[in-house]
């Protein structure tokens, strides 16, 4: 008995001390009085001329063998396929000299760095600012390192090639989970936020996914569980079902994980309208009740505003199962509806949603999706975070797009198509 | 807490020993009512933490040492009236508050029966049914839900004759879900209803 409690009471101690008991991730960041206040913004017209794909001659513990550069807004990001490591920087430019400061992160993992890089005139500085470049040989050099502290190991990234016509002629869209990212992921700001949705672009991201609750006063919003608690807020004095309580006391009294004020959906499509360059966007409903009336409103409200703006943006209303699916179809003109449908291809041509969403596990189903993008319909796999099943899928599959956690790798593997 | 409670079982089983002398068994009714103290690090100065507790519990009293139960009642966890001010919606009075109604299996048990039989010392776990209660800018919303939970109690009970014993707990609740506690002190009644 005595030898019994012995390695009961071991077992229950090696269960204490092996519970995660939280992880920070100190994002490194840049100095706004460092280098790049001395520079002027990197010129629009030298963006498209830098991007493509990069050979890594120093620095592949980090970047692997080959990267891929993209500009999106005012960040310089890099994607590469080892760790779905990512960087995003922020550049100046003086005397054709390009500078680049920022952070690289591997997303499957904790690890981080700050990044330094820079092209000299000489090495396609002169090229990028010459007035009718055609672009050229272009190097990046810089060092990186670990943690918050500036590093020294070196970092060359040479060009190798322009994106391909393919990628050039195909649109491919690149959906972040959860407006960007998980909390699991540790990103700094909290999943289904405006600034995780402000963030998304710089991780390769051109749409997102986001989820659409209602509040007790029938207030869209955008939360992904169904209560309130320690994975997706802070400790606060508001407990249980979300959608039990008014917009105005969620407001007021759920703080989320990391500092922020849950967004109401119109918050949301508007700061996307405003504030980014996305170009999808996917309302994944969680309600345990009928929201498809208020968020259809809302939708083409937005996509209205969007067309003002002149904005490159489609909006589309998940519709994950059955019960959703009736919901719509009691809706008045439920057929001009932006939908995307996640259930069978009947159901798709029943909504006749813009859309088809089928899971990855479902295979890559190329003779379904060839049959509804023939129907003018487009078709999205989620939600793909293996690199392997990424790489296939992108590949092999004809899909219009692809929804993950990890949208740095698929654009790594979508770019050096 | 999950880890602290398996612990707590651990310990509960390694002091399990077999008492030798023969004994009535008898089921107890025993009823409480005492302060609470919410134990929280939410970073909030205007919430109130002390609140009114109360507990129902029967006990089945058997000829060993070890006492098994259910335990209920009711907890006052935290309260908070302020007023609120939301840009583009203008002030409220906001009131809120959370209370627990447990259900919870009870061992207990008479650790120093020679020095003291008098004390016992109580290991709960259960479910706890946490109820949250808001009221501001002109509606009312309430939520609940479940959590695990357990307790830790000392007991400690003065026999007034063959049927009742009155006393005192000291008992600390924790609330997995919302990663808090609860500290009650809390007078205790004790009635023998059955014996057999």
């Amino acid at each position: 008995m005595k030898k019994f409690t012995l390695i009961l009471c071991v077992g229950v101690l090696m269960l204490l001390s092996s519970c995660d008991n939280g992880v920070e991730v100190l994002q490194p960041i840049v100095d706004p009085s460092g280098v790049l206040a001395t520079t002027d913004p990197v010129p629009n017209k030298s963006k498209p001329w830098m991007e493509g794909i990069y050979t890594v001659e120093s620095g592949s513990s980090v970047f692997g063998k080959q990267v891929v550069l993209k500009w999106s807004n005012d960040n310089l990001s890099i994607f590469t396929s080892k760790n779905a490591g990512y960087a995003v920087l922020k550049g100046g430019e003086i005397d054709s000299v390009f500078y680049f400061e920022g952070y690289w992160r591997f997303r499957t993992s904790t690890e981080t760095g700050v990044l330094s890089l820079q092209i000299s005139k000489s090495e396609g500085g002169a090229i990028l600012t010459a007035k009718d470049s055609t672009g050229g040989e272009i190097v990046l050099r810089g060092s990186f390192g670990n943690g918050t502290q500036p590093g020294n190991a070196e970092v060359i990234l040479r060009f190798l090639r322009p994106f391909s016509d393919f990628v050039k002629q195909n649109k491919f869209y690149i959906l972040a989970h959860r407006g960007g990212g998980r909390n699991s992921d540790y990103l700094g700001v909290s999943e289904n936020t405006l600034q995780i949705i402000k963030q998304s672009e710089g991780y390769g991201a051109n749409g997102i996914e986001i989820d659409v609750k209602l509040s007790s006063d029938g207030v869209p919003f955008i939360y992904h569980d169904d209560d309130i608690n320690l994975r997706t807020t802070q400790k606060g004095v508001l407990w249980g079902n979300i959608e039990q309580f008014t917009w105005n006391l969620i407001s007021a009294f759920v703080t989320l994980k990391n500092g922020e004020k849950i967004p109401s959906l119109i918050e949301a499509l508007d700061y996307i309208i405003e504030e980014t360059s996305l170009e999808f966007i996917w309302l994944d409903l969680k309600s345990s009740r009928n929201e498809i009336p208020i968020v259809t409103e809302i939708v083409l409200e937005m996509l209205k505003k969007g067309y003002v703006k002149k904005r490159d943006l489609q909006i589309v209303i998940g519709l994950p199962s059955e019960d959703k699916l009736n919901n719509l179809v009691k809706v008045k003109d439920f057929t001009t509806i932006p939908t995307l449908c996640e259930l069978d291809i009947n159901s798709v041509r029943k909504a006749n949603s813009k859309y088809w969403a089928p899971r990855w596990t479902l295979g890559t189903q190329t003779p379904i999706v060839l049959e509804l993008q023939n129907e003018g319909r487009g078709a999205f796999v989620w939600t793909i975070d293996d690199p392997a099943f990424i790489e296939s899928f992108i590949t092999e599959g004809k899909f219009n797009g692809m929804l993950t956690n990890y949208p740095s790798l698929v654009a790594y593997y979508h770019y050096t198509r | 807490m999950l880890k602290l409670l398996l612990f707590l079982v651990v310990i509960s089983i390694s002091t399990i020993t077999p008492q030798s002398k023969d004994s009535l068994y008898s089921l107890n009714l025993e009823v409480g009512a005492g302060y609470s103290y919410h134990l929280t690090d939410l970073n909030m100065p205007d919430v109130n933490l002390h609140g009114f507790n109360g507990t129902l519990r029967i006990m089945w009293q058997p000829e060993h040492l070890l006492r098994i139960g259910l335990e209920t009642g009711y907890h006052q966890l935290y309260s908070l009236d302020k007023v609120i001010n939301l840009t583009g919606i203008g002030r409220s009075e906001a009131e809120i508050s959370m209370f627990s109604i447990p259900v919870l299996a009870v061992f207990s048990m008479v650790v120093f029966p020679q020095m003291l039989p008098e004390l016992e010392i109580k290991f709960s776990s259960g479910v706890m049914f946490l109820n949250t209660r808001g009221n501001g800018f002109g509606s009312k919303a309430s939520s609940s839900q479940i959590t695990l939970g357990f307790s830790g109690a000392a007991t400690y009970l003065r026999p007034l004759n063959e049927h009742f014993a009155v006393g005192a707990e000291l008992k600390y609740y924790n609330f997995a879900k919302i990663d808090d506690g609860n500290l009650s002190l809390q007078f205790i009644f004790t009635y023998k209803f059955m014996r057999y």
